[in-house]
């Protein structure tokens, strides 16, 4: 069945029910390749998916969602969605508009490339070849490769009737290594359009590399401690703190920066955005979830605080416009969300950075981002591991540390940023920072 | 939920590409999710709802999934799916043989025999309590969540296991301002069960707690740094046990020698005052299921005793790997993920000392009293967790509150270092993500102290 047939029976149906209706439907295609040394560990296909419907009455809304998309389905996310309605309160503001067009719009941005299990499945064997024979310590590779394709389909009965389709293909190598008793583990992963992007010994290579650089490796003392940041610690840790700048949580009185508006916030050389088409980026989004056109959003500029993430809903209790940056799950509501948040870069390179740091830390992992740090404080306190940095130089690696702090004060002592621009997993981009006195915990005694 | 001959059909269609094991995992799930913030309920209900389809020959797995269980899709799926060991056999699927049901989660009342009304009526109930406990109180966040899965497990072997599995959750979150600072403070449960969930919840009582800690974070210092000594809370305090070694005893690592805890079955691995458990089958809890989510009947498996590392967490693949049955620890989010050795209700067993003891015999340290989430890099060893609520312990006596802060560890490390364990044995409800998605878990254990571990604070 059609789904768009499928959302125009729902519609039929709940007609004399509801005055309004929204949909919201994702199909989601995936193939998984996952070898463990040169063993085929995992081979997987899936096709799934939702629907979710909001329904309005006067100036109450229900939800309601299902994953069975056939017509026999539609009496009960009908019924589940009249009965959350019933309980809803009336938002304080009132409901946003509807989205009211004729235009119907399709876009289409997966790649012409389809899967082809066949090479897949060799680059797959030629990864994990080419981790076991790069070192005589590699105990164990681990490769996945990875194809999403996620359709989705918004429509209202006010004529909205938006499609877009997006692929993402992703190769990941973790190579773990054994010295006598000790393990140690490293990756490097790709996003890739076409499968002849991606080098299986570079991306192998790399994997154990940066599993054979954490040997030795081991605490330092507490104290306040110059940091480089790399690209991709930075893009985690901002992504982590993404929701600081969600316009339901300024609204809620949930976010740490929700006063400082139009004041410093980051030292003046930081610039973040939220880049819906971003280059770098292969989820380039020209509407949101809700059907809004999106549009680059300066979040901060040159250090100040210049705009929060507006969903319908948000921006309607702030009495703003929507900024376009709805984002869900059919499994739960719209909220707002940046797409593909970027700190924009500056002209240094990475070993500038080492250099103009002198003595520091290297950081090259950070963990527990969800469980470590909090939006609603923005304090965080967070595991981080890398190298020391000395005279500009790096010399041996180290871990067992913790760097704690405040969103905003760590913002604001930043000194640099580099020019080495990188789309992380979490599909936030950031280039590697030079920071200042941030609070590291070690082995000393207190 | 399916019909006999037509799982047989499928299976013996993924059988014939040279599987020499086929599964498939069927779920129907409600679920009502609601949240109340900001003066209103926002509430959203649905239905999950799909198959997962799993082959494996020797240690190779296909595994695939779809929302259509038509039985054109299923035949297709099953085809496409069995192509990929490009092999020809004549394998046949067993009789089925059904499960008897285990009653090791009964449930009183199920979600959808309560009204969603009443249900946002205890989420306001909560709210306004939170908000009225203190005016720094500036915003509270109360959810429920209810999740009624009904489930079928059938294999070539001929397993049938047909389960329902009720779960319910209820957490207060209040948020405390003082100028221009905020903290949050977290209170929850969660159980196997339906409706009477709230037979053991004192809703103002639990609002207060939550609302108590957000004001007390507000107004303390931040927490120190380096090392010392640090006592854990009971309940959510088996974070430190979950991560530190639970992970690490998961037959998916240990069976690739990729877990610092592999190969050292019988070896002195914790301190002797440590005995730990992973019990799938206490009543009600959290964690708990009649069978797992391969159709292995759940059951309490010794882990270490007296700091000798008795057993793993093991699952079929795995247990193929290392020689060894399953301990009915096969555990996934849903039918989109193959199941892999997970952990259900974990804990460190109850010792003999008081809390008081502990206390008074610790001279500088940090006493974590409310913990939040940690992970670990099994490779490693290495693992964290965050401190959410913590009071300094100076001179035997509990001082300063100080805010959360990251502690870390290696774990072989911090196990010999547990010096004392209380007797006041709890368990908390947890959600835990890895690599078959994220699951219910129950982690706990009684108060503890480890003589020494690094606190990241900022002082």
């Amino acid at each position: 069945m059609d789904y768009r047939d499928l959302i125009k029976q729902i519609f039929e149906n709940g007609r004399n029910t509801f005055s309004d209706m929204e949909a919201y439907l994702v199909r989601d295609s995936e193939k998984t390749i996952e070898y463990s040394n040169e063993n085929l560990e995992k081979y997987a296909l899936a096709s799934s998916g939702g629907l979710a419907l909001t329904v309005r009455q006067g100036d109450r809304i229900g939800a309601a969602y299902t994953e069975n998309l056939t017509v026999e389905a539609i009496p009960e996310l009908l019924s589940m969605a009249e009965q959350t309605l019933s309980v809803n309160e009336p938002e304080k503001a009132g409901l946003p508009d509807l989205l009211e067009t004729d235009e119907i719009v399709n876009v289409d941005l997966s790649h012409d490339k389809p899967f082809q299990a066949a090479s897949w499945l060799e680059l797959g064997k030629q990864i994990a070849t080419e981790g076991l024979s790069s070192s005589e310590e590699v105990h164990l590779v681990e490769v996945f490769i990875v194809q999403q394709t996620v359709q989705k389909l918004i429509m209202n009965t006010r004529g909205l009737n938006k499609q877009s389709t997006h692929q993402i293909n992703l190769a990941y190598a973790e190579a773990i290594l054994k010295r006598a008793e000790e393990m140690k583990s490293g990756r490097d992963y790709l996003f890739f359009e076409d499968i002849s992007e991606v080098n299986p010994q570079v991306l192998a290579r790399e994997a154990v590399k940066n599993a054979e650089a954490n040997f030795g490796a081991k605490s330092t003392g507490s104290g306040q401690k110059t940091l480089v940041l790399d690209r991709r610690v930075m893009a985690s840790w901002l992504n982590a703190f993404e929701p600081s700048f969600s316009g339901e949580n300024v609204n809620f009185g949930m976010s740490s920066i929700q006063d400082k508006l139009g004041e410093e916030i980051a030292s003046a050389v930081v610039n973040l955005v939220s880049d819906p088409l971003a280059e770098l980026s292969s989820a380039k989004r020209y509407f949101d979830d809700e059907g809004v056109s999106t549009s680059y959003l300066p979040l901060i500029d040159k250090g100040v605080l210049k705009n929060f993430l507006y969903d319908q809903t948000s921006a309607k209790q702030a009495q703003v416009a929507s900024s376009g940056n709805a984002q869900r799950s059919y499994k739960g509501p719209s909220k707002p969300r940046a797409f593909n948040l970027t700190l924009l870069p500056g002209d240094l390179s990475r070993e500038a950075l080492f250099e103009q740091a002198g003595d520091g830390i290297y950081i090259t992992g950070l963990q527990g981002l969800h469980s470590g740090l909090s939006t609603i404080s923005g304090d965080f306190s967070v595991p981080a591991s890398g190298f020391l940095i000395e005279n500009g130089q790096l010399s041996r690696p180290l871990n067992q540390i913790v760097i704690a702090g405040n969103f905003v004060d760590l913002l604001r002592k930043i000194e640099a940023v580099g020019s080495d621009l990188e789309l992380e997993m979490s599909g936030c981009i950031a280039p590697s920072v030079l920071v200042r006195d941030v609070s590291v915990s070690g082995e000393n005694e207190n | 939920m399916l019909a006999q001959t037509l799982v047989a059909e499928v299976l013996d269609i993924g059988l014939s590409g040279g599987a020499d094991f086929a599964e498939i995992f069927l779920e129907d799930m409600t679920v009502n999710k609601a949240e109340f913030t900001d003066g209103r309920p926002r509430t959203i209900s649905g239905r999950d709802y799909g198959l997962g389809l799993r082959l494996v020959k020797g240690l190779n797995t296909v595994y695939a999934y779809t929302n259509d269980v038509s039985r054109k899709s299923l035949v297709e799926l099953a085809r496409s799916a069995a192509v990929a060991f490009n092999a020809e056999q004549e394998f046949k699927v067993l009789d089925f043989s059904v499960a008897p049901e285990r009653g090791i989660t009964p449930i009183k009342i199920y979600p959808d025999q309560i009204e969603l009304k009443e249900k946002i009526d205890l989420l306001r109930q909560g709210y306004h309590a939170a908000m009225a406990y203190d005016t720094e109180i500036s915003q509270a966040q109360i959810s429920y969540h209810d999740w009624d899965q009904k489930v079928l497990i059938a294999n070539s072997e001929g397993t049938w296991v047909e389960d329902r599995r009720t779960r319910s959750r209820y957490m207060i979150n209040a948020v405390a301002s003082f100028g221009s600072d905020y903290q949050s403070g977290m209170e929850g449960y969660g159980a196997s069960k339906g409706f009477e969930l709230f037979d053991c919840i004192n809703i103002p009582e639990m609002a207060a707690k939550a609302a108590e800690a957000a004001k007390t974070m507000v107004h303390a210092a931040y927490a120190p740094s380096g090392k010392m000594a640090v006592v854990m809370e009971n309940g959510f305090g088996g974070v430190l046990f979950h991560e530190a070694c639970g992970h690490g005893l998961e037959a998916a690592f240990v069976s690739k020698d990729s877990s610092v805890y592999a190969g050292k079955l019988g070896q002195q691995v914790a301190s002797p005052l440590v005995t730990a458990i992973d019990d799938g089958t206490i009543e009600n809890s959290w964690g708990s299921s009649n069978y797992d989510d391969e159709g292995t009947p759940t059951q309490r498996n010794l882990l270490i005793e007296n700091g000798i590392l008795k057993g793993y967490l093991v699952d079929r693949i795995s247990g193929k790997r290392m020689g060894c049955v399953s301990t009915g620890s096969s555990r996934r989010e849903s039918y989109k993920f193959a199941p892999t050795s997970r952990m259900n209700n974990t804990y460190i067993q109850a010792g003999s000392s008081t809390r008081e003891e502990i206390i008074s015999d610790t001279e500088y340290g940090l006493y974590a009293k409310s913990l939040g989430g940690g992970s670990v890099d099994v490779v490693t060893g290495e693992f964290n967790f965050a401190v959410r609520e913590a009071y300094l312990i100076e001179n035997g006596k509990l001082s300063q509150p100080v805010r959360g802060a990251s502690l870390i560890g290696t774990g072989l490390e911090v196990l010999q270092k547990i010096d004392m364990v209380g007797q006041d044995l709890l368990l908390s409800e947890g959600m835990c993500g890895a690599g078959s998605g994220m699951i219910p878990a129950s982690l706990g254990q009684a108060p503890l102290r480890i003589s020494s571990l690094t606190v990241g604070g900022r002082e």
